[in-house]
Order: structure tokens, then sequence, then C-alpha cells
């Protein structure tokens, strides 16, 4: 039969949407490659449930321009990258403000050395020991040192050379030595050249250390590598892109005037040797000096003639412009979640969705018998889908997330039990089975969809409300509950329908209800009409 | 033949049940119950978890944390170098003093409220030590399950004048909705003035609950309770929509028909369907309240009373209200009180065939 054929065959799209569906919600977290790229099929914490920091900064300053904020976010990035915590958040708000997310950190002072007003990028010696970029290093410009002396308050601030490199060389860092190159500015072709066949007796001399070493690592000597000048000595409106004669991008940079004597000094007397650039301890870049410098310098490398290079030497611009936050930020909202906490509401949470889904559909069957049973496969079909979309979009979720989905599983009911009260009516009215069905779904229809519709309205206000505070509470909210809506309506209509036609094709949808009334939540005694009376 | 349901007679009882209702709510909201939380007022606001059998005093806690912040501050004041974040702090603190209040909640939670904690400075350590080295062994306190959020009077601000704002335009585009939906029946404007009359009343009710529970047990109102009012709009016009749906097609079906009698029909009709789906939210949401996570219990709550009170309002208010505005028993109300009853009466017993 034709009927019976469209049916099986929406049947058989439903099955294929639940068997996917299964597959991405069971078999743990993990990532898979689908049509060559990767999703992540993770299941998305939010902060009240893995426990962490939520901070959202704002500019002391006011209005400092998008260019500053998103160097000081940059900066961030890369200090919190340092702490080691899983997947950091760091995003900007509107004009002037930076939200952090920090999953499973709760130790206010890893915040206080991500978001601390002093970054420090230093130059420092490091003989010549070619470094690599990521390598934490410790260095002198808290401790004692020969040729820079720190300027005091600087140290005091919680972030020193120690506390800071505590997250060991970062997976995945660059491995191969810069090839970076730092001599005097506008130098003659022969340095370019130079600049062009670079460091290799300073690559062949170290091999790359792999040693992590947890509060960085210490020169050939055993000592803290001797800090030369700091960033707070670099002249910020000297520094910019520039172009060497090979074609290649190269870093300009000016020192101011005090420091240039300092500066000019060393650089004339360790040529050949590596001076490292630190940011935070970490190594950003590693050039070799082929001139002395005194107050203009440049850094190049062969690598920076390519696309790929040119990523490089922005962000090394930026790193030496910003290198300390260069916008002071003030924590204006926070929140800070214990990890015990955000455990327990998971479980909480589960239990929580497992009950509330268990009393539903003891609900439903009991009430409405047959249809019930399969509303409530219909409910397993939506929680598969909803949650499933819920990993593969990589939704947050939260604690009001997962009520908005657990509240969303009880208007995926809603919509059945609109349905199947349509139903019984016509049933009732003693409309035959088949034709019961199809005109329970015809006129609940503009109810499921207003209502549906109107809290779809609301989700959306609801997000406009939650998106300034940079919060993922009420956002979370809003948006489980408005997937599960629109799975809702799509589960109700689609499935539920099917389930429902399927079966009374199979066994002779043309016949009236004589008896088995009470498969369909009817008393067996029923009397057609006797509340439904038209005039 | 079994005589069918008359609810709309009773139109007035129903209308006066929900005064009963909000009336001592709205006492309390003058009486200032409503208390807003950080969220609104800026501030910090602490939840501890303690043993559920060794809470410990209110003002054992309070001295604990006063006293760690005292001394912390003393030790910020004596450092040299101060970057800005403690040097604001320090500023703050001989502004005003630091102050907490604490409030048991159920199951060894408890609620501190106290001045806006400076992030970045090592204060919120500095009480958490405390915290532990009082209260880790003997009454249970676990330094990594706890939770404080702290909102600055920007963002408090902020928070506000947002909440007003989305709050009226959730009402506009509810309204404008509604219209649109309503827009082949006669006075559509009716349908839509009834459902925001039976949303207000909706708000009105957790509004008053929450004042209540403010009153006397302290419970705030934050952002997140915003959220819940919110949606509980969305969800009473749902249940509004509903009998709405089902009184306009009675109308086509079944043109002629007095109008008190075809809401009645209607409102029969649906009865049991408008509280089956309200079941339905209000188990999964009870279930939520008793084992979901306790950090939203107040949200849950507001959003359980709100969806209780939009379906009492869809069936008993809503489309009361457009039988007496279709009645023009207003002005009746306002004129002559004691005349409520009857007229009803004898229309009903024609309408009832």
């Amino acid at each position: 039969m034709h009927r019976v054929r469209n049916n099986l065959l929406s049947l058989l799209g439903i099955a294929l949407l639940v068997i996917i569906a299964a597959w991405i919600c069971f078999g743990g977290d993990r990532t898979e490659n689908i049509l060559g790229s990767t999703v992540d099929l993770r299941v998305k914490q939010g902060l009240d449930l893995q426990g962490g920091y939520q901070i959202l900064l704002q500019a002391r300053a006011g209005n400092v321009g998008k260019d500053r904020l998103e160097a000081a976010r940059q900066v961030i990035e890369k200090r919190v990258n340092g702490i080691g915590t899983n997947e950091p958040n760091i995003t900007i708000q509107g004009d002037n403000r930076i939200s952090v997310e920090l999953p499973g950190v709760t130790d206010e002072q890893q915040v206080k050395n991500a978001i601390g007003s002093t970054g420090r990028l230093e130059f420092i010696d490091a003989g010549s020991e070619q470094l690599q970029e990521g390598q934490l290093v410790q260095t002198t410009f808290c401790s004692s040192g020969t040729l820079y002396q720190p300027k005091p308050g600087l140290c005091g601030t919680g972030v020193t050379s120690s506390t800071t490199a505590t997250g060991g060389l970062t997976p995945g860092a660059a491995v191969s030595p810069s090839n970076q190159q730092i001599g005097p500015n506008g130098t003659p072709s022969t340095t370019v050249g130079a600049a062009a066949t670079p460091g290799a007796t300073v690559a062949a001399s170290t091999a790359p250390t792999t040693t992590t070493a947890p509060t960085g690592k210490l020169s050939t000597t055993g000592k803290p590598y001797q800090t030369i000048i700091s960033g707070d000595q670099l002249d910020p409106t000297k520094i910019d892109i520039g172009f060497a004669q090979s074609g290649a991008e190269k870093v300009n940079f000016g020192v101011k005037g005090d420091a240039a004597n300092t500066f000019g000094t060393f650089t004339s007397q360790n040529i050949g040797h590596i001076m490292a650039i630190v940011l935070d301890g970490k190594v950003i870049s590693a050039p070799s000096i082929n001139g002395p410098i005194s107050n203009q310098g440049e850094i190049t490398s062969p690598r920076w003639a390519t696309i790929a290079g040119r990523a490089e030497v922005s962000n090394l611009v930026l790193n030496l412009k910003y290198g300390s936050l260069p916008v002071e930020l003030d924590v204006i909202n926070s929140r800070s979640i214990g990890a015990t906490l955000g455990t327990d509401s998971v479980t909480r949470s589960i239990t929580a969705a497992i009950v509330g889904l268990a009393i539903v559909a003891a609900f439903m069957i009991l009430y409405f018998r047959l249809p019930g049973i399969l509303a409530v496969l219909a409910l397993m079909v939506y929680s598969l889908i909803a949650f499933g979309i819920f990993k593969t979009f990589g939704i947050v979720l939260t604690l009001a997330g997962i009520a908005g989905f657990i509240l969303s599983i009880g208007m995926a009911v809603d919509a059945n039990v609109l349905i199947f009260a349509r139903m019984k009516e016509e049933l009732r009215l003693g409309r035959s089975v088949e034709r019961s069905v199809e005109e329970g779904f015809r006129n609940a229809w503009p109810s499921i969809r207003d209502s549906n519709v109107s809290t779809l309205i609301t989700c959306l206000i609801l997000y406009w409300f939650g998106d300034f505070t940079g919060t993922s509470t009420i956002k979370g909210f809003a948006l489980t509950l408005a997937i599960g809506v629109l799975c809702s309506m799509f589960t109700a209509i689609t499935v539920t329908h099917t389930f429902l036609r399927l079966m009374f094709l199979l066994t002779g949808g043309q016949r009236r209800l004589s008896n088995g009334g009470w498969w369909f939540g009817m008393n067996r005694t029923r009397r057609a009409g006797e509340e439904v009376q038209r005039a | 033949m079994r005589k069918s349901l008359d609810l709309v007679k009773y139109r007035w009882t129903f209308i006066i049940i929900s005064l009963v209702i909000i009336v001592p709510g709205i006492i309390f909201i003058l009486l200032g119950g409503l208390r807003p939380s950080i969220d609104f007022m800026g501030g910090s606001s602490w939840d501890i978890n303690f043993d559920p059998n060794k809470v410990p005093a209110n003002a054992d806690i309070e001295k604990t944390m006063k006293d760690a912040d005292t001394q912390f501050i003393s030790t910020i004041v004596a450092k040299p170098n101060k970057i800005n974040a403690e040097s604001d702090l320090v500023a703050a603190r001989s502004k005003l003093p630091f102050e907490s209040v604490s409030q048991r909640s159920d199951k060894g939670l408890v609620l501190v409220r106290t001045n806006l904690i400076a992030d970045n400075t090592g204060e919120k350590t500095a009480i958490v030590n405390a915290l532990n080295t009082r209260f880790g062994a003997s009454n249970g306190f676990l330094p990594d399950k706890y939770e404080v959020s702290s909102t600055s009077p920007t963002v408090s601000g902020e928070v506000t004048t947002r909440s007003v704002a989305a709050v009226a335009i959730a009402s506009i585009g509810i309204l404008l909705y509604l219209a649109y939906a309503f827009r082949r029946v006669k006075q559509p404007w009716r349908y839509g003035i009834c459902a925001i009359l039976a949303m207000i009343h909706d708000v009105l009710v957790v509004l008053g609950v929450f004042a209540i529970l403010g009153f006397f047990f302290g419970t705030e109102i934050d952002a997140l309770f915003v959220t819940a009012v919110l949606t509980v709009i969305g969800f009473s016009v749902h249940d509004s929509i509903v009998v709405f749906d089902r009184i306009r097609e009675n109308e086509i079906r079944t043109p002629g028909e007095p109008f008190d009698s075809l809401v009645n029909h209607s409102l029969v009709q649906t009865l049991v369907r408008s509280l089956n789906t309200s079941l339905t939210v209000i188990f999964t949401l009870s279930a939520l309240y008793l084992f979901g996570g306790i950090t939203i219990r107040n949200f849950v709550l507001a959003l359980l009373v709100g969806i209780i009170s939009g379906t009492y309002s869809s069936i008993f208010n809503a489309s009361m209200l457009l039988v007496i505005w279709e009645k023009g028993e207003f002005g009746r109300f306002i004129g002559r009180k004691p005349k409520t009853g009857t007229p009803t009466q004898t229309r009903q017993t024609v309408a009832a065939r």
C-alpha cells in the first residue's frame, strides 16, 4: 500500500536519525572525524558544573579602543594558557570589557597572574644557548641582576618569575630553533644576507631541550637568565613591521634613551649570541645578535617571507608593543565555583532528569495508555536528538541550561498531550481511528505552533538579557530551552505521528472504535459525544 | 445526560481567589519583602556548604569572615607598592567596613552576603582559608565546595536596567504576537489584553511569593529570578493561547452561541488538557526542585510557582475576563459590587440548553 510505504520511509528516516543521535550521545566524550572535518563531541560543561573562575574585566581608562583591548585579550590568553587550565574562554564584550572563563581554576593567585596589570616583557641574555619559543625560563628580572635593575613596585604584585612560569613547556610549542636574527636598524644588505642564512651554527650547537621545568629553565650556568632590558624600556612608537631587502617582513623596534646605552654595550659585546625575548617567563622569540644596537633595532627571519610567517611577525609586534597588559583592567564581576560543588551539581541534575522523565513517562502511559507509550518512545527520541545537538554544536551545559532542557522535556510531552487530547475527542465523536489521528494532529497544530512560538520569543529575549554580563547561565537556559522547543515540535509532529499512523495502518485503521477504547485512555463505557456536544 | 460543568458561572469567585493570593503578596512587596540580590545591589555572595548536621552558628561564620578580612586588609595596608586593585580595596573598606550577613538554607548550605570582595588581591583566598581553618575539620567545610559571586555597582546597575527592559520587551513582543495570532477573530486586542492581564497576575503571584519568602526567610531575587519571570510570561501566554484557540475555533463552528456558554464549552473541553500539559511541566520541575542542583533551587521554585499560577490564570482568569468584558461587567463591578451573581445565572441557564 502506498501510504504504508510512505510511513515506512519516514520510520526509516527516524530510525536513521535515532541511530546517528545515539552514536553521538553514547560512546563518551570524544572528537570524531566526520566528512573530513573534526567534530568535537564532548559535553561542554559550564563553570557551575566543573568548577572554575569566571571574571568580567573592564578597562579602568574607559574606552580604550578595539586594538588595545584585543591586545590585552591576547596577552591574557597567553598567560592563561600558561596556567594549564583546560579550554579557557577569553572574549571581548562590548567596547571595554573582557570576559575570562577559567574552567577548573579556583585559585585566586592564578587568576591574579592572568590579569595582573604587570606583564613582564624582557630581553634576556641566553649566551650561546638556542632557546626554543615557548620555553619557560627564569630570569633575573625580580632577583639580583647585574645589568638590569628592576624598578621598585614592579615585582611586588604577585607576578614573579617563578610563580608565573608554572605550566611547564606547552605541548606542541615550536620545537625548532627560531632562526631569527636581531640587529641594528637599517643594517647593510650583508647583514640581511646573513639573516637569510641564519643561525645554522647556533642551531647545531644546542639540541632542542625537552625538559619541562616546573619553575622555568635556568641558564647553562645554573643561574636565572640575565635580563638586559624590560618591556617598558622599549619605545612603543618605534615598534612596527618593516620589509627586509629580501622582501620578507621584519620587526623594527626602538629602545628608549636611558636604556639605549645598556643595550648598546651589551649587543656590541655579544654579537653572535642569542638574545631571547621573554614574555611572562616564556620565550617568544630567540634571535641571535648580528650587530650592535643602541636605540634602533630590527628582528629578521627567513621564515617571515612566507604567509604563515607574517602572522608570527604581527604577533611579535603585538607582544613587543603590549607585552605588558596594555590596558589596566578592573574585575567588575566574578564567580568562583568549587570543583566539588560542580560535581555535586552534575550528579543531582542527572538524578533530577531521570526522575522527571520517569514521572512523565509513567503519567503518559497511565493516562493515555497506548498513545502514551508511543509518546514516551517519541520522548526518548526527543531526548537523544536534543542531547545530540548539544554535543555536536558545543552548547555549554550549565545548571540553568539543564533546567531548560528538563523543562523542555515537559514541553515535548505537552505537544503530544495536545495531540492525543484532540484525538480522543475525535474518537469520542465516533470517527475512525485513522481519521481521529489525522484530525487530532491537524487540530492541535495551531495551538502547538502558537505556544511554541511564544516560548521561542521569550527565549530570544532571555538570550539578549543574558548576553551582557558575559555569564553563560541565562544564555545557556535560553539556548537549551529554545533547542528543546524546536526539537519537541519536530518529534511531536514527525515521530509521534509516524508511530501512530503506522500502527493503525498495520492494524486496520478504518475501523471505528467499538471496543478497545481503553487503549486510548477512554472508559470502556464511553458515551459518544457526551462531553463534546456541538450545536 | 450528565450535566456539563459550568465554570463561567463562578467567574467572579475565581477572580476573587486570585485577588486573595495576590493581595498579601502585594502587601509584602510594599513591606519590602523582595530582597534584591547582589545582581541588582552589587557586593559579594557566598554559597558555603557545611556538613548538614554540623552547621555552625551564623554569628560564628560572620565573625570568622570579618576577622579574616580585617586581618587581610591590615596586611595589605602594611604592604609597600600596592597595585591599584589593592589601594582601591583599602579605600573601599575604610569607607565602609566589612560586613557579612549569613543566612541558613537547607542541606547544610549557608548563604552569606558581604561587601564586594576584590578579586585580584587575594582577599577571597584569605577568607576561604580562614573558614577552612575554623570549620574545615569540625563542621565539614570543604574549601572546594563553595561558590562566590561578586558584582560591582557597574554591572548591577546594568542588570537592573536590562531586567526592566527585558520584561517590557517581552510584554510588547507577546502582545504583538497575540494580536497577530488572533487577527481573524473579532476584537483581537481583547484577547491580547486578557492574556496580558493573566500574565500580570502570574508575575504578581511569583513576585508575591518571593516577597513573602524574602520577608520571612530572606530569600533573594537575582538575575535568574528575572529569567524565571520572563519564562513564566511566555508560558502564561502559551496556556492562555490553548484556551483562546478553542474559543476561536468554537466561535467558527457554532456561530450565534452566547459568548459565556461558548467560553464555558471551550474551557471544559480544554480543562483536562490544560491541566495535563501543565502537569507534565510541573512534574519535571518538581523533580528538578527536589533532586536538582542546590544553587538553582530558587530559580526552579520561581518557575514552578509561575507555571502553576499560569495554569490557573489561563483557565480561571483569562477566559473569565473575556466574558466579564463581553458582558460589560467591569463597570458594574466598580459601580455596584454586590450585583455579581444574579444576572449571570439567568444567562447561564439559557446557554446550558
